[in-house]
């Protein structure tokens, strides 16, 4: 399959019309997820993409420059895949393709860091291809060395790499990444985990809760837009009245990262809500603030190095313990494990976590099948209906928690 | 059939592995001896120092696989919860501690380590030997596997003398950290006191190890006709690997040194009927190394390159041990991207398809084994690039459910008929 999901969001639209406009803007910018750094670009503004989660975008905020996460959800993989094997995860293939095709060469610098061990093959592949001259261009790839151990030396090991990266940022965007720059760019970026904590809190209301859909595209445009332009779009969408939708079973999603929206509106589709993500597309990009005493360097990369959600965080129980205090929150129905092909990673944690949720007192239901492709969405649709329907007060019956869709 | 063993090392190599295995139970369950499960990229060499045998958990695999029980152990997991997509290579070793065979487990089963040892290279090995060492009730040291920036291409050159200059020196001074934690860990674990002398003496011998096998492998590359099968190359080179340094190592090596140079002396080829020389990138096919010499009759095909001989002098040796832990750090902290990554791994197979005059390369793909398997694109263009034609098998190096031989076979078939002849 050389083309990931060709008509992109279509799906979406009769739900994105049915919503306000200011969510309209966030759709839109989610859905054309370079569009605001192109413009801004265009005015004359230095933007610096990055990948995944565990890069600190305060740093290049505090340089003066724009920073882009670049995670393509759709598109051709034709010329990735001559180089990058089929069972890489598919925003990686698509990032070597947008590298490729040139689509990339209006950053700066492109910042990989090494949350995955994909996203180290990442920056290897990138570096090859521009070695041996496939990619012609393309914006110099910077890796960005996050260790995962929480031993001294792993800690002085990361912060070091952090102050490096702070000089090569401070010469790409012309200001100096400093104590004075960083405490406003820190302020920001906990402005908008409280926007966003208010986001999370909305969605758990008990009468018209703000929708999943709608909170994980407001969540994610974020991603794609100048952070003090998104905490004044957050701030004004929160206060404007929101359409909420019908109570039904609240699930948590846990498992491989939610780039897209297929989940949420397969999920609603069933009558169910889909009320927090253990990832950082959803409820854990609200969480927690970032500390505001002492280094602001240090801080941030703290927040980065043992915070934020990362497959590598060793002992991985440090990284379970968000998962495993909601379950226990009261506000969880039932759990969605996603854990598409081509996962290898996070399928180790599943029977610990499985256990977790019916320790909890929870059923659950396992999805391996990518929804971002349209084929595999009427399978997982069907076990979605029966599971939510399950969970329904009045639904009683299922409650056996074996199904496997695949 | 299997391929008769041509070499009388391949004997003492395979019966070595049984009879020290069978000695290190002993150990365990009569004597309370510790012994140690460890991935193959973490420093062996500190454990033999300080005396603490170790089985490698990829050679358990392969012994998993060569003895057909690899099936049994990933149905097992498929049914406690792990499924279908997690790697297979890493894992069959837990397998066989989760999932119990009673009589049919390998060699009676492992035993309960004291310890566990693995870098943390691919995201899923931190979740294996966790479980693993949780199942036992042992414990593990994980060491970090920082990421390169530094990517030299043809790194063979630096190596052996200019080692300091193949990675960040910030990398480096990580990795010597990690070393001494893992040390530590030894030295509790033993109640004996670590001495950095003796670990330089040690690599010496590790060097002299290597050593011997550069002349077996130069002796391979250069005779007119492979006078050595890659799975006896395999055989006794990893018997070796897994002792390192040990005065069994050492004179094994020497003596399967003297054999090639003996067979090649006397003019004697593994096939006689070679016209097609071929090399085998990637892990070996534990489950059906058959495979490797399915060819030689029909079309005097055969497999004269896999990594595991040549990789040892060029990526294991380290002149200049003033600082032998900083030396030993240096091998370590780079060892998964030079085997599998670009730019590391596309140029030095280059480099070795034209010293061993290789027609053709074979690629195994395992997608079940993701680590082993990122960067074959990579190499395969080198290869093509270079003039070699190359066959991508998608397969998994231990996992014999998925294998098809006779689509295997036709593919090869179609390999050497339609590019290579």
């Amino acid at each position: 399959m050389d083309t990931v999901k060709p008509e992109d969001h279509e799906p979406y639209a009769h739900m994105a019309e049915k919503v306000i406009s200011p969510f309209h803007y966030f759709h839109e910018v989610y859905r054309d997820r370079l569009r605001e750094a192109r413009s801004a670009q265009r005015s004359g503004k230095v933007i610096v993409g990055y990948v995944g989660n565990t890069v600190p975008i305060e740093l290049i905020i505090a340089a003066g420059c724009f920073p882009l996460r670049v995670a393509p959800i759709a598109g051709t993989t034709a010329n990735a895949d001559r180089y990058v094997e089929s069972f890489t995860d598919v925003d990686a293939r698509l990032i070597v393709e947008l590298y490729i095709a040139g689509e990339l060469d209006f950053l700066s610098r492109l910042v990989v860091p090494r949350s995955t061990e994909a996203y180290h093959k990442l920056y290897l592949s990138l570096r090859e291809l521009k070695r041996v001259g496939v990619a012609q261009a393309g914006p110099e790839v910077i890796l960005y060395e996050i260790l995962h151990t929480q031993r001294t030396a792993s800690r002085e090991y990361g912060l070091a790499r952090t102050r490096e990266l702070a000089k090569r940022l401070s010469v790409v965007g012309g200001s100096p990444v400093c104590d004075d720059s960083l405490a406003p760019a820190i302020a920001a970026s906990n402005q908008t985990r409280r926007l966003l904590a208010r986001l999370q809190q909305s969605r758990r209301r008990a009468d018209q809760p703000v929708s999943g859909y709608q909170a994980h595209i407001v969540t994610g445009a974020g991603n794609f837009l100048g952070r003090h332009h998104y905490n004044q779009l957050l701030a004004d969408w929160l206060d404007s009245p929101q359409i909420g939708t019908a109570p039904g079973p609240r699930l948590l999603v846990k498992g491989c990262p939610l780039d897209h929206a297929y989940l949420h509106e397969l999920v609603e589709m069933a009558g169910g809500q889909v009320v927090a993500e253990d990832d950082d597309w959803g409820a854990r990009a609200a969480e927690p603030l970032l500390r505001t005493e002492g280094s602001p360097l240090a801080a941030v990369f703290d927040h980065y190095y043992s915070e934020v959600p990362c497959p590598r965080t060793f002992p991985a129980s440090l990284g379970e313990q968000w998962f495993m205090k909601t379950l226990q929150a009261g506000f969880i129905d039932g759990v969605v494990f996603y854990l598409p092909i081509p996962d290898d990673v996070l399928g180790w944690d599943f029977p610990r976590q499985r256990a977790a949720a019916e320790a909890a007192g929870l059923t659950w239901r396992l999805v391996r099948s990518d929804v971002r492709y349209p084929e595999n969405r009427p399978a997982v649709a069907a076990m979605l209906g029966k599971y939510v329907g399950s969970l329904q007060p009045e639904g009683g019956g299922d409650k056996k928690p074996l199904a496997t869709i695949s | 059939m299997a391929a008769e063993k041509q070499l009388a090392c391949t004997l003492a190599a395979g019966e070595k592995q049984k009879t020290w295995f069978a000695e290190v139970r002993r150990d365990v369950f009569e004597a309370g001896k510790p012994y140690a499960i460890i991935q193959a990229d973490t420093p062996h060499d500190l454990f033999h120092l300080m005396g603490v045998p170790v089985v490698t958990n990829q050679w358990w695999a392969a012994i998993i696989a060569t003895k057909q029980l690899s099936g049994d152990y990933l149905d097992g997991l498929a049914k406690l919860g792990y499924h279908e997509d997690l790697c297979r290579y890493c894992s069959l070793g837990l397998a066989s501690t989760l999932i119990d065979l009673k009589e049919s487990a390998p060699w009676g089963g492992l035993p309960k380590p004291a310890i566990l040892c693995a870098r943390l290279t691919c995201d899923c090995i931190q979740r294996i030997f966790s479980l693993w060492a949780d199942s036992f009730g042992a414990e593990l040291v994980a060491i970090e596997a920082p990421g390169s920036s530094v990517l030299p291409d043809r790194w063979w050159e630096l190596s052996r003398h200019r080692w300091e200059e193949l990675s960040e020196p910030y990398r480096l001074d990580l990795m010597v950290e990690e070393l001494g934690t893992l040390v530590r860990a030894l030295e509790k674990l033993t109640d004996r006191r670590f001495d950095k002398a003796k670990l330089r003496s040690f690599m010496e011998r590790v060097n002299e190890q290597e050593e011997y096998f550069e002349e077996a492998r130069q002796l391979i590359a250069r005779a007119p006709k492979c006078p050595v099968r890659i799975s006896e190359q395999i055989t006794n080179v990893m018997a070796a690997q897994w002792h390192r340094g040990t005065d069994w190592a050492l004179a094994h090596a020497r003596s399967f040194r003297d054999e090639v140079g003996q067979r090649v002396a006397d003019g004697i080829a593994a096939c006689p009927e070679e016209r097609l020389r071929l090399m085998w990138v990637g892990a070996g096919l534990w489950h059906n190394t058959d495979f490797y010499t399915a060819f030689e009759e029909r079309y005097g095909a055969v497999f004269v390159w896999s990594m595991y001989l040549p990789f040892g002098p060029d990526w294991y040796i380290r002149y200049g041990l003033d600082d032998p832990l900083r030396a030993l750090a240096s091998r370590v902290v780079t060892m998964n991207e030079v085997l599998h990554n670009p730019p590391y791994a596309p140029s030095w197979i280059v480099k070795e398809a034209g010293l061993n005059r290789i027609d053709g390369a074979v690629l195994l793909m395992p997608k079940g084994s993701r680590p082993s398997a990122s960067g074959t694109l990579f190499i395969a263009s080198a290869l093509e690039a270079a003039g070699i034609p190359t066959l991508l098998v998608e397969a998994d190096m231990v996992d014999a459910r998925g294998w098809d031989n006779e689509a295997a076979e036709k593919a090869m078939v179609n390999f050497i008929e339609k590019r290579l002849q």
